[in-house]
């Protein structure tokens, strides 16, 4: 009897329950970029571009730029345009223009990202060095769906460590987070679209400086990340390498990075860099082997006052993309806490010493003499 | 709420609730029949009238041509005699040879016996064991002033030669099946246990035509429990006959509505006396090529008799495989479903356009298409084991054509579910167990409308269900799931990995066996 009863509940389950809401995979319209601008008038522009699959249509995506209030106001708009139902579930960039960035608390604009558990945190925050526009309408002939292409390009350019690869999980915690400030990717479209550096913010999410590529990598060994692969050219100046074109490159194997706080009035921060270092490009004649301590000593100077600059312009521009704050933070609370609404400003007044310490472990398959 | 119902309806559905009822009143109302004729014709008794025999032979065997009523006189005094054979289940060198010459040379003396050099002679009274005998191949002798009849073993049926096992097949195993003949099952089992502890027990079963059934296994190993279990249960069956150990085992089954099979059927007969080894049961039924092998877990049928031949690092390797050949089978086509339907963020962009790509031209919504490629592949199945050999190739060439090529380019399914369809395919054939395949095969199709209907999380509330059902079966009151539920860890060394031979020293523990110990401890 209870058999029965419970083939029927079983039956009753399956036919009521009713789950008739998939939606197949072709037929959602992901919004693999999304776009977020002003126009002259400070109106707000959103910007999606999805993937189209079917076989007849030309184009392999749509793009569209609608005028909205707010990012969630967008979608409806972009229902109204788009062959399927717009989710925002596989975002892979976001693309936030230059107009916009120059504002203050753009980053509210972000919150159905972090409200909605459907859509994704794994975005990549890309600032545009001019209006999105430029970069989502653009259509390589040779390059594949500008989304795949981007995205390859992006993470291509950060295993080199040239630019900064931030997701919209990590630039939520660089937002929130008191001790330090947001540090993302920048894209151009000069002739083509291009990476030129990472865009560094202030508190508010305002936009401050722009760094090159080569500046981001400095920026990245201070930091201490070990991950990818470093390539850097710097110049020499010793006797010898006046003989013949004063530069040399090199990777770096082995990088340790030890970063220390105190307080005697102002904060004062030691950075200590342990970098091991194997040449990959030599362009004097010099005998590495047989003097590498002079070679060691040139290297290290060259790098600390690189680096010294470096700090200098970022303390000027009051941002503290390093996270000095947490070690400030960690190590020095009572002082910290004092100043820690002005986080930017107190580390502008405070010394920061960057001592370097270079190892040539490799110089190569052949010594040039 | 909805899952909380959902889950409870399948446990019922699968397990507690389906009570055993094993024997239809059909078969009641038949067997009745049959005994109240059987009884009419045992009121006779034997005569000493060899005519009067005669007649209620004729009586007992009207319309049977192939019954040979031989009449003949012994030398000597001339005893009148009659020699009664079944045509074709006797061996007609032995009757002339060893009977009919042998009686017609000598005479007659009720104190000395019959002067026949044939292996095997009884006396019996009852013309219910003549009967018997006369259609297991034994030959009835009927003397003048006798109240009683002489069986003599003239077996000499059609047979066929021990072959190939034709099902299972092994790369290194013995190249000898069972065969139809339940005593030469019995004597191959033998030959690999040659031990007077390998105990036979024949149990007869079917009222119609009496089956010879065979218990095999090793009286000081083998539970005494499990063997009464299995024994009280085969005393149960009534049926008319029984023609295939398929049969046996599904009226022995702990739990018949379950998918998945309780006992292996093999026909290896290198297989069952490895299993008899480890303490367990060979059912041999006569007239049926395969044996059946209780009781057993669910990791036996992933075993194949080859693990044990090969080099253990490979064998488990492969044995992870197999293991991993199952999950593919049972859960690959409904996670796909799901995920195309519900949940597709889980998959990287760049297979997500990939299928989109694919999907795009297809009409049907991922269920439809999933399940019209199943059921074509699941047809072309059938009909490859059905049809003779070379029109089986010719199916798989269609077929492969059909939903290779053809069905894709029509735009009717996409590329990417036939390469699901055909995994799963592949996946369920790795299995070495042909009925455990079928049972996953088959539980494929439920676990797909629960993704649909539900998404991942059907899928979930599908493989729990599975996993509550797996863990309360039993085969022959022993725990089905055993070396993972109830956890034996010694018996984890034969399951998903196996250990070389001379670690496993005890055998599994699910089988409850009097010794532990596989006999002379391998030392290395």
């Amino acid at each position: 009897m209870s058999r029965k009863i419970g083939v029927c509940l079983l039956i009753l389950v399956m036919i009521l329950s009713g789950c008739m809401d998939a939606t197949p995979i072709e037929e959602v319209s992901v919004s693999l970029i999304l776009g977020l601008d002003l126009d002259e008038e400070d109106n707000l522009l959103v910007y999606m571009s999805s993937p189209i699959f079917s076989k007849e249509a030309k184009d392999k995506e749509e793009v569209y730029e609608v005028k909205s209030y707010t990012l969630r106001h967008s979608r409806e708009k972009f229902d109204a345009r788009v062959i399927g139902l717009t989710s925002g579930s596989k975002t892979q960039l976001f693309l936030v223009g230059k107009r916009l960035l120059k504002k203050k608390d753009w980053f509210d604009y972000l919150d159905p990202f972090f409200r909605d558990p459907k859509n994704t945190v794994t975005a990549r925050v890309v600032a545009v060095d001019g209006s999105v526009a430029e970069v989502i309408f653009n259509k390589p002939a040779d390059k594949p769906r500008l989304s795949l292409y981007l995205t390859s390009l992006i993470d291509a350019a950060a295993k080199r460590n040239i630019v900064k690869e931030t997701t919209l999980q990590d630039f939520h915690s660089q937002m929130e987070d008191k001790g330090r400030t947001a540090w993302i990717t920048q894209i151009k479209k000069k002739k083509r679209i291009e990476l030129t550096g990472s865009a560094l913010l202030a508190q508010s999410g305002q936009y401050k400086i722009t760094i090159t590529p080569e500046e981001n990598q400095l920026l990245n060994i201070l930091e201490g990340k070990k991950k990818g692969d470093y390539s850097i050219t710097i110049p020499v100046s010793m006797e010898s390498a006046s003989k013949g074109k004063p530069y040399i490159s090199f990777s770096i194997s082995d990088l340790k990075v030890k970063k220390k706080v105190k307080f005697n009035g102002r904060f004062v921060f030691d950075i200590n860099v342990d970098l091991q270092i194997s040449i990959s490009e030599q362009l004097f004649p010099f005998d590495v082997q047989k003097d590498y301590a002079k070679l060691e000593k040139s290297i290290t100077n060259e790098l600390e006052n690189e680096t010294n600059q470096l700090i200098q312009k970022i303390q000027k521009s009051q941002i503290d993309p390093l996270g000095l704050g947490l070690y400030a933070r960690a190590y020095t609370y009572q002082e910290w806490k004092k100043v820690e609404e002005n986080w930017g400003n107190t580390l502008a007044k405070s010394k920061i010493n960057i001592h370097v310490k270079t190892k040539i472990k490799g110089i190569g398959t052949s010594n040039h003499q | 709420m909805i899952n909380l119902r959902e889950r409870g309806a399948f446990h019922i559905f699968f397990s507690g609730l389906f009570k055993r009822k094993r024997y239809s009143k059909y078969q009641q109302t038949n067997q009745n029949v049959y005994s109240e004729k059987l009884s009419s014709i045992d009121h006779f008794p034997l005569y000493p009238d060899l005519s009067m025999n005669i007649q209620v032979l004729q009586q007992m065997f009207h319309h049977a041509p192939d019954l040979v009523i031989r009449h003949f006189e012994f030398a000597g005094k001339g005893t009148k005699a009659v020699l009664v054979y079944v045509d074709g289940l006797t061996d007609k060198n032995s009757i002339s040879n060893n009977v009919l010459s042998a009686l017609m040379q000598s005479s007659f003396d009720p104190k000395k016996g019959l002067p026949t050099t044939v292996g095997d002679v009884e006396d019996v009274h009852s013309w219910i064991s003549i009967e018997h005998a006369l259609f297991a191949g034994d030959s009835a002798l009927f003397i003048q002033g006798e109240t009683k009849a002489f069986l003599l073993d003239t077996k000499g049926w059609p047979q066929r030669a021990i072959d190939d096992p034709k099902l299972e097949t092994s790369l290194k195993g013995a190249h000898q099946g069972f065969v139809e003949t339940g005593s030469q099952n019995v004597a191959m089992l033998r030959r690999y246990i040659p031990n007077r502890e390998l105990i036979i027990k024949e149990l007869t079963v079917g009222v119609r035509g009496k089956s010879k059934v065979f218990i095999v296994y090793l009286g000081d190993v083998a539970s005494e429990e499990v063997l009464q279990e299995l024994e009280d249960r085969i005393k149960q069956i009534q049926m008319d006959v029984i023609i295939n150990t398929g049969e046996l085992s599904e009226l022995i089954e702990d739990n018949p509505y379950s998918p998945f099979p309780q006992f292996i059927l093999t026909e290896r007969p290198d297989a069952a006396a490895s299993q008899i080894l480890q303490g367990r049961f060979a059912v041999i039924v006569d007239r049926s090529p395969s044996v059946l092998i209780a009781p057993v877990t669910v990791m036996s049928f992933l075993q194949s008799i080859d693990d044990y031949s090969t080099r253990w690092l490979a064998a488990s390797l492969i044995r992870l495989l197999r293991f991993f050949a199952f999950m593919i089978t049972l859960f690959l086509p409904s996670t796909y479903v799901a995920i195309i339907s519900y949940n597709y963020e889980v998959i990287p962009l760049k297979l997500f356009l990939s299928i989109a790509e694919s999907r795009v031209v297809v009409p049907f919504p991922p269920i439809i298409e999933a399940l019209l490629m199943e059921v074509t592949i699941e047809m072309m199945r059938e009909a490859g084991v059905r049809l003779p050999a070379p029109i089986g190739q010719t199916v798989g060439i269609v077929g492969g054509i059909v939903i290779g090529q053809a069905a894709v380019q029509a735009g009717i399914v996409s590329n990417i579910m036939v390469i699901i369809v055909s995994a799963t395919a592949i996946g369920s054939f790795i299995i070495p167990s042909y009925d455990m395949g079928t049972a996953i095969r088959m539980l494929r199709f439920p676990m797909m409308l629960l993704a649909v209907m539900f998404g991942s999380t059907g899928i979930m509330i599908g493989a729990m269900t599975l996993i509550a059902h797996l863990i309360s079966l039993e085969s022959l009151g022993t725990p089905y799931a055993s070396p993972l539920a109830p956890f034996r860890f010694a018996d984890m060394k034969d399951s998903f990995i196996r250990f070389p031979l001379w670690k496993m020293i005890t055998r599994p523990k699910s089988v409850r066996t009097i010794q532990s110990n596989r006999q002379g401890k391998p030392k290395r």
